[in-house]
């Protein structure tokens, strides 16, 4: 499971959530190559909500 | 035939090893025919300048033919470094932990540079940090399925290298070396442990994609374990369109574990060349560095991510805006990563993941932008209280 966050000048953030993770766009980031193979399987990933944290 | 002696000028000739000149002048150079010597007279003895069958030269560069090479009678031989190419193979630092069990999962959990899988869902398997008992080396590695644990997937324990390292083996014989002992109750089949050494296409492959339709140069090689130690070795050839590899060491568990059904392995050291030399060591504060390419904690080298409690070492500011977003904090790596490593912040107060501490009022959300190979920057994404100090540590990990 993971969320995105999307600032224009911060460009877009990849949250995972199982271990609170900010993963880099960088395809030589494994988990960003993980992500990536996640969205292949047609999951799509929530919009990252601070209210939804202290 | 003998040469005769003269007084005067550098005269070269040739003899037998038998009949050398028998009034010889200093400085007179002879070539014995029958051993290929070149000698030269001393003014008291006959002293051997060039012996080919020692040291040789042709076309394509000098070849020392014998076993060891020698600097003032010492034998310098293993001590020409660097050599072994592999990381942490004396099993030196453990900055994740120096014990834990993965379950059903493919993760790095304990010792650096080291990668844990399970072959089943749900099967288990503990690495830990043992005194090695071994002369020379301080700690190794224990590879251990839990106690009463029934599942029989294969358990690995797998190193991959990126492709700035892998090029260096690239058309050349290289030569894999450890050292490993068996538990009492090692359950792995027929006692052996397995090795495979799998290279491929692509830049800074991820090990799984290598393993399909890699090249499996050490094929499953299987050595029976004692419950002593031995040293293995196996000598391969590279191509010379390999740019990724990895090392897995692994065993098929059989039955239900008892207490003792684990391997102990350390020493692992893979170098050019068709003979394994003696392991070449490391300073901790050297093989730390190397680690830290891919995989740093803000935390001191004791503290397994996360205490609670441990400010020390921490990012700490004290933020002059309440202000949403308002804060911006940078965070320097002490090496620079492999690649742009994914990171993951702390509160100091209870360790959990995800947030920050903002002293005098609890634990704050916020993000982490910005990630680069040197840093990142951590940003609060509420609005703060204004009553403290902002408190976070991190890990960072850019593994293969």
């Amino acid at each position: 499971m993971y969320q995105i966050f999307s600032e224009e000048n911060i460009g877009t953030l990849i949250y995972r959530v199982s271990d609170c993770a900010w993963i880099p766009p960088d395809p030589a980031n494994t988990d960003y190559q993980e992500y990536l193979a996640w969205l292949e399987e047609g999951n799509v990933p929530e919009e990252w909500n601070p209210e939804e944290v202290i | 035939m003998a040469v005769s002696s003269t007084t005067g000028g550098l005269r070269t000739g040739v003899c037998l090893s038998t009949d050398r000149p028998q009034n010889p002048y200093n400085g007179q150079v002879v070539y014995e025919t029958d051993t290929n010597r070149t000698l030269v007279w001393d003014n008291s003895a006959w002293v051997v300048v060039a012996d080919p069958a020692l040291v040789s030269f042709s076309g394509t560069g000098a070849t020392v033919t014998a076993d060891a090479m020698t600097v003032a009678g010492e034998n310098v031989t293993p001590y020409t470094g660097r050599r072994n190419l592999l990381y942490n193979g004396a099993m030196q630092v453990w900055q994740r932990a120096t014990s834990g069990t993965t379950t059903g999962a493919d993760n790095y959990k304990t010792m650096d540079r080291w990668r844990n899988r399970t072959g089943s869902i749900g099967q288990s398997m503990t690495v830990s940090r043992q005194s090695a008992g071994l002369t020379g080396f301080q700690y190794c590695a224990r590879i251990q399925r839990p106690s009463g644990g029934t599942d029989t997937g294969r358990l690995n324990l797998i190193q991959s290298l990126e492709t700035s390292d892998v090029v260096r083996f690239a058309g050349q014989t290289v030569t894999l070396s450890f050292y490993a002992r068996k538990g009492a109750n090692f359950s792995g089949a027929s006692n052996n442990l397995l090795t495979y050494l799998i290279t491929g296409t692509g830049t800074d492959q991820y090990w799984l994609n290598i393993a399909s339709g890699g090249n499996p140069l050490i094929n499953g090689t299987t050595w029976t374990l004692t419950s002593s130690w031995q040293r293995f070795t196996a000598s391969v050839f590279v191509p010379s369109t390999e740019e990724s590899m990895f090392l897995d060491f692994s065993y098929d568990p059989t039955g239900t574990a008892g207490a003792d059904d684990y391997y102990e392995i350390t020493g692992i050291q893979l170098e050019l060349g068709d003979k394994a030399t003696p392991f070449e060591h490391r300073s901790y504060g050297e093989e730390l560095a190397l680690c830290q390419r891919y995989y740093e904690k803000s935390y001191d080298m004791g503290k397994n991510p996360s205490p609670t409690n441990d400010p020390n070492g921490s990012i700490n500011v004290w933020p002059h805006t309440t202000t949403a977003y308002g804060i911006h904090i940078y965070a320097p790596f002490s090496v620079r990563k492999r690649t742009t490593p994914t990171v993951t912040m702390y509160d100091t107060a209870t360790g959990t993941a995800g947030y920050f501490m903002e002293t005098g009022f609890g634990l704050r959300s916020g993000q982490v932008i910005f990630i680069g190979e040197t840093g990142f920057t951590l940003r609060n994404s509420v609005v703060l209280a204004g009553t403290g100090y902002i408190n976070a540590h991190f890990i960072a990990s850019a593994e293969l």
